[in-house]
């Protein structure tokens, strides 16, 4: 249903290209993870899809195409029609990705204003519907809350239930769990699988954490530097990682056994990731082979554990881990 | 809703507080700057007999918190006192010119926010190739001169050259209302020019920095076109800090408008109070010091509640702090 093909953005303030010509398809139905650490480009392949490219600033090329129509060079008022109705969009950030200013309710209800004639009251009740379907509680009450009167989670349901609340046939979530907590985080996940199986809303599940993308998607798309270094079925990039970024990602999720080794590196920062996943009994503990090897239980831990994937961002750490790992992971 | 009414009362209470405060410290500072209005009633040649006939008439020979509490009394009563100088009732004398004066902030303050606020939003959609250097130059321009400049270039150009009006005869509502009307823009005018520049220049940067948060782009992502992410979405938010400021501006207009009257001769509060401060003319002083106060207490009082109306954070945090005090 959304396929990408070749496709270049460079921002007109930097000198290298901020998506250097990636391909990939989306089937219906399914939800793809795009995992890759910041700046690799993945939030702006996510916008671009989004149709939120601001394109004046900067040049592009390639297709973007939904159902086969063109998103990339498609004119806003094309662009207008498909936003909200077809493509829905929820950000990292809840809070600031809510208007201060107007109720919950008005804001889950605004593609209806934007897309339908419906009365006031039968948006009402739609409104209710939906929120009632990301489980949220008390919608009646909700309704007329504004954003700071919420969690961070009810508010990140209730973006989900404003994206959804017409069905659109493609979700981009760009990073819509990080900034939750561990608990809530699971719920959100637990609903978009839900809402994928009910519903048939394909995703794009944007995140720098492979553990949470695992626990959802189907199928993973690792960029790195702008580039997609990686493509495939979750299961076949956890068990095989063909390039060494991808072994680097996945080493360091902290498995349960290594918890205690492990959990130092998410928190310290880059370099310091880069040194523990080098070391030997940390490369031996995250390689993927013990992720093969763990039990369920070992791999609910790795998973629940949403720790930050903190990856080496020095060139250096790559080839450095590399060598632990592949002895580890061949 | 019994929090809202809890609310405004407090803050009303805040506001009769702090005039009775000021109301206060003016009587103070009279006792403590040097200067006597019996003396100045009576010229040099009184006699020590006359003088303190009339400092026992009118009441100055109590002590001084007596004074205050009776002046206190009279206030709350609606009897400001009689002038020294006029020997008439301080209301009578300032009353027409309160209106007049009022009347000048109100209309240089309309001026402001109805130019200010959609030029700002013009000039925001505006980026054309040129609108950079000459926007800001004019922006400048328009924040670096001061009222009485522009007030003696408006009496030039439109009082002398082009007989529009009659600087410094202002002919009063009740004789000729159009002229009146026209004097009184004239000046309305040089009081607004460098807010509104100010306002603009406000209004922009914070229509900018709203249009850069992401609640636009989840506002755009809903199908949403420019002009109703504007109008629906950034305008209201990025009113919130411009109205704080409108309401400074209110309070301090009242202030600025001495000048300008004094410049276009309107007879309006400045210039009385200037005067009446020469003469040691309490009562007047006294009841002008306190008009101004409440002027300036209650804009910042109606900013607050109009942004509170708009933005529900400070709404609950003001409701908070209501319901703890």
């Amino acid at each position: 249903m959304l396929e990408i093909r070749d496709f270049h953005v460079k921002f007109n303030s930097r000198s290298r290209e901020a998506v250097g010509g990636i391909s990939f398809t989306i089937q219906d139905g399914e939800i793809l993870g795009l995992v890759g650490e910041s700046g690799s480009g993945k939030s702006v392949t996510a916008m671009s899809i989004a149709g939120l490219l601001p394109r004046r600033q900067c040049t592009y090329s390639g297709d973007i195409l939904l159902d086969g129509q063109d998103l990339l060079h498609a004119d806003r008022s094309v662009l207008r029609t498909l936003h909200g109705r077809r493509i829905g969009v929820v950000f990292q950030e809840p809070m600031s990705a809510m208007n201060p200013l107007l109720t919950v309710g008005e804001q889950v209800g605004e593609v209806l204003r934007v897309h339908t004639s419906l009365s006031k009251a039968e948006r009402r009740e739609k409104v209710l519907s939906a929120m009632a379907d990301v489980e949220l509680p008390e919608p009646e009450v909700l309704y007329g809350r504004y954003p700071h009167e919420l969690s961070g989670g009810q508010l990140q349901r209730a973006m989900i239930a404003a994206a959804i609340i017409i069905e659109p046939s493609l979700l981009l979530l760009d990073e819509p769990t990080t900034a939750l907590d561990v608990t809530i985080q699971a719920q959100i996940l637990a609903l978009l699988r839900r809402l994928n199986r009910e519903k048939g809303i394909s995703q794009l599940f944007i995140s720098h954490n492979l553990a949470v993308v695992r626990k959802l998607c189907s199928r993973v798309a690792v960029m790195q530097r702008g580039l997609l270094v990686e493509c495939g079925d979750t299961d076949d990039i956890f068990f095989h990682p063909s390039h060494p970024y991808t072994k680097n990602l996945i080493a360091a999720i902290p498995v349960r056994e290594h918890r205690m080794q492990a959990a130092a590196g998410p928190f310290a920062d880059a370099k310091e990731a880069g040194r523990a996943v080098s070391s030997p009994e940390a490369g031996r503990g995250a390689a993927p082979d013990s992720a093969v090897s763990s039990s369920e239980a070992g791999r609910g831990a790795a998973l629940d554990s949403v720790i930050e994937v903190s990856s080496p961002s020095s060139a250096a750490g790559i080839p450095a881990a590399n060598g632990t790992l592949s002895k580890g992971g061949e | 809703m019994k929090d809202a009414c809890l609310y405004i009362l407090k803050r009303l209470f805040l506001l009769l507080a702090t005039m009775i405060l000021v109301s206060f410290l003016t009587f103070l500072a009279f006792r403590l700057v040097s200067g006597d209005p019996v003396r100045t009633m009576l010229g040099t040649e009184a006699t020590a007999e006359q003088v303190e006939a009339l400092r026992q008439e009118l009441g100055l020979s109590d002590p001084f918190l007596l004074r205050y509490v009776h002046w206190l009394k009279g206030f709350f009563s609606r009897d400001l006192g009689v002038s020294y100088s006029y020997r008439q009732p301080v209301w009578d004398l300032i009353s027409g010119k309160l209106t007049l004066s009022l009347l000048l902030s109100l209309l240089s303050f309309a001026l402001i926010v109805a130019i200010s606020i959609p030029a700002a939003i013009a000039s925001y959609r505006f980026t054309g190739p040129i609108s950079g250097w000459p926007r800001t130059i004019l922006n400048q321009l328009g924040m670096a001169v001061p009222p009485f400049f522009t007030g003696i270039l408006f009496s030039w150009v439109f009082g002398i050259t082009l007989r529009l009006f009659t600087p410094g005869d202002f002919p009063g509502f009740q004789t000729d209302a159009l002229a009146s009307f026209i004097h009184l823009f004239f000046a309305a005018c040089c009081l607004a020019i460098p807010r509104i520049a100010m306002t603009i220049r406000m209004m922009r940067s914070s229509l900018i920095s709203e249009m850069n948060k992401t609640y636009v782009l989840t506002a755009i992502s809903r199908g949403n076109d420019r002009k109703t992410v504007l109008r629906r979405h950034v305008l209201k938010n990025a009113l919130v800090p411009v109205i704080t400021f409108l309401g400074q501006t209110l309070a301090e207009l009242v202030g600025a408008g001495i000048v300008v009257e004094q410049v276009l001769g309107l007879p309006g509060l400045g210039r009385f109070l200037v005067t009446s401060i020469t003469h040691r003319d309490y009562p007047v002083v006294q009841a002008i010091v306190v008009i101004l106060a409440f002027w300036v207490v209650l804009s910042s009082l109606l900013a607050d509640l109009i942004s509170q109306a708009i933005d529900p954070r400070l709404r609950t945090a003001a409701l908070a702090k209501g319901g703890t005090a």
